[in-house]
């Protein structure tokens, strides 16, 4: 683990690797930002294929123009640019269907991108925070959030009243929420309950 | 910012990841993000937590290491698979062209003078008695062929022309959607034709059905053409179709399961339906026909089937062996079922 560490912080040293035409640098980086790109672009286009193809490109470009790569960001940012460009490109004018463009959408999309958090990142965060919880509280919050149970149906699920439901819920939220703050993890589930509210 | 505003923004962001923004919304949230840097920074934080709650792909299935494989291919950091071979075929593929140029030319002269494709000869399958066979034509649809019948195909269907194939005995089709190239079966009795569907087609004899499980099928009976939906079932009866609605497909499909069932059927129509499957021709006493009979068959062969309607009702079922090779009318053994 800590050498991952040091091979993720020293992105400097990798991209200047890069530069000097190093296999390794340009297979380190892949490795590390392959999987979590292909999420980022799936935000846009719902196809798994099409998302891996758009990365691959991505990829291949950075190895061809190596030597001419100006990164004043982060290297994530540069990335995560890079493929909503080519994912924008190919949703205004190549193979992806009609069926995915969206005016509107585009209009956001085409927003330069900042420094994003990328799936692997919030997970981590998330995944260290779940395990110090309690694992009922846990089972019942997840009951919520990703099988999107109702309170009731939890409460008879787990053979709790509904009560029980509502402190163990509110008590991961608190403890989400003064934990994650540097994620502002605190709105997201603002916006999360407004949207269990809409449905 | 004060709290109101935030808490309206935060409204107007979940609406438009939800995809309940209307075009209003969407452009006064356009412009709150041009407002300044940080909106735009708070909204992208929106969307990477909402998307990780809300994934459109599992991350777990993608694939990595192959995609590795791939990118160091194709920048050339990895040399591709089997140098040597890749030059041959690239020396084959260049003496090939040479050698094909005059052959295409002669096949365009050919097809220009004798105005036929020079496509290969179409496929036949065939159906023995009591048995099935499962198949995928060329352009994607799925078939299973029942028993003692006949599916013509061209090999070619895959390519811009239409999907014909000619049905003599009964296939269930699961047809590859493809709106602009119909799928046609053309059977001696109707021709049914689809876009992409699953249906049940029985064409052994002029009793013929269609039954349709999903989406939509025409059937065109002489210069007739009619639209089923699905769970209806199109018949044939002395020339004239039926339509029934909201029938049990499973009753005319479970074939391919390798069953058959009957419910409350004529003795009668369950032996016209075993002779169409089974190397055995029926003769049944008049006074039988109308019995009825449930049951369900499992692959059981022609004397176990006998020896079921033998216990259910007080009939004799006899195996009747061709008996002289002057009586060629029919060269299938017969079954006698008599009163007992």
């Amino acid at each position: 683990m800590p050498m991952e560490k040091i091979k993720i912080d020293n992105e400097t040293l990798l991209l200047a690797a890069l530069k000097m035409d190093s296999h390794e640098a340009f297979v380190q980086i892949f490795r590390r930002y392959y999987p979590d790109l292909v999420f980022f672009v799936s935000r846009f286009i719902p196809d798994m294929e099409t998302c891996e193809d758009i990365v691959q490109e991505a990829f291949i470009k950075i190895w061809a123009n190596r030597k001419f790569l100006e990164i004043r960001t982060s290297l994530k940012t540069y990335l995560v640019s890079l493929v909503q460009n080519l994912a924008l490109n190919e949703i205004k004018h190549r193979k992806v269907k009609t069926l995915y463009r969206n005016m509107y959408h585009e209009m956001i999309m085409s927003l330069p991108a900042d420094e994003h958090i990328l799936y692997t990142e919030l997970n981590d965060a998330v995944e260290n925070l779940f395990s110090q919880l309690d694992p009922e509280v846990l089972e019942t919050y997840m009951l919520s959030r990703s099988h999107h149970l109702k309170y009731t149906e939890i409460a008879k699920k787990l053979n709790i009243s509904v009560r029980t439901v509502e402190a163990r819920i509110s008590k991961t939220i608190r403890f989400l929420q003064s934990n994650l703050k540097d994620y502002k993890f605190a709105i997201f589930l603002t916006v999360v309950f407004q949207h269990l509210f809409m449905k | 910012m004060d709290h109101n505003e935030n808490n309206q923004t935060d409204i107007l962001i979940s609406r438009y990841l939800t995809g309940n923004a209307s075009a209003q919304e969407i452009e006064d949230l356009f412009r709150w993000i041009q407002l300044d840097g940080n909106n735009k920074k708070y909204f992208q934080r929106q969307q990477d937590i909402w998307s990780y709650l809300n994934p459109a792909i599992n991350i777990k299935d993608i694939d990595t290491g192959s995609a590795e494989k791939k990118v160091l291919r194709k920048s050339g950091i990895m040399a591709e698979r089997h140098p040597v071979f890749r030059k041959l075929l690239v020396l084959w593929s260049r003496i090939a062209a040479v050698i094909a140029l005059p052959l295409i030319a002669l096949a365009g002269y050919l097809m220009a003078v004798h105005g036929a494709s020079p496509l290969p000869d179409d496929v036949t399958i065939a159906t023995e008695f009591g048995s099935l066979s499962r198949t995928h034509l060329p352009d994607g649809t799925a078939v299973c062929l029942n028993a003692n019948s006949t599916l013509t195909y061209s090999p070619a269907m895959n390519g811009k022309g239409t999907r014909n194939v000619m049905l003599q005995g009964e296939a269930y089709f699961e047809v590859k959607a493809d709106a602009e190239h119909p799928f046609k079966v053309n059977t001696p009795y109707m021709t049914v034709t689809a876009t992409g569907t699953e249906f049940n087609v029985n064409a052994y004899d002029s009793s013929a059905s269609v039954t349709l499980i999903n989406g939509r099928v025409n059937v065109g009976v002489e210069n007739q053409s009619m639209t089923l939906n699905p769970s209806e079932h199109l018949s044939l009866a002395d020339g004239r179709a039926v339509i029934n609605g909201h029938i049990d497909t499973e009753k005319y499909c479970c074939w391919k399961d390798g069953m058959l069932i009957f419910d409350d059927e004529p003795l009668v129509n369950i032996c016209n339906r075993l002779q169409q499957m089974y190397n055995v021709e029926f003769d049944v006493a008049p006074e039988l026909a109308s019995l009825t009979f449930r049951m369900m068959l499992n692959g059981e062969n022609i004397s176990e089937i006998m020896r079921f309607l033998e216990l259910a009702a007080p009939v004799r079922c006899e195996l009747e062996e061709r008996k002289t090779a002057g009586e060629t009318a029919s060269s299938r053994p017969k079954v006698r079922i008599t009163p007992l």
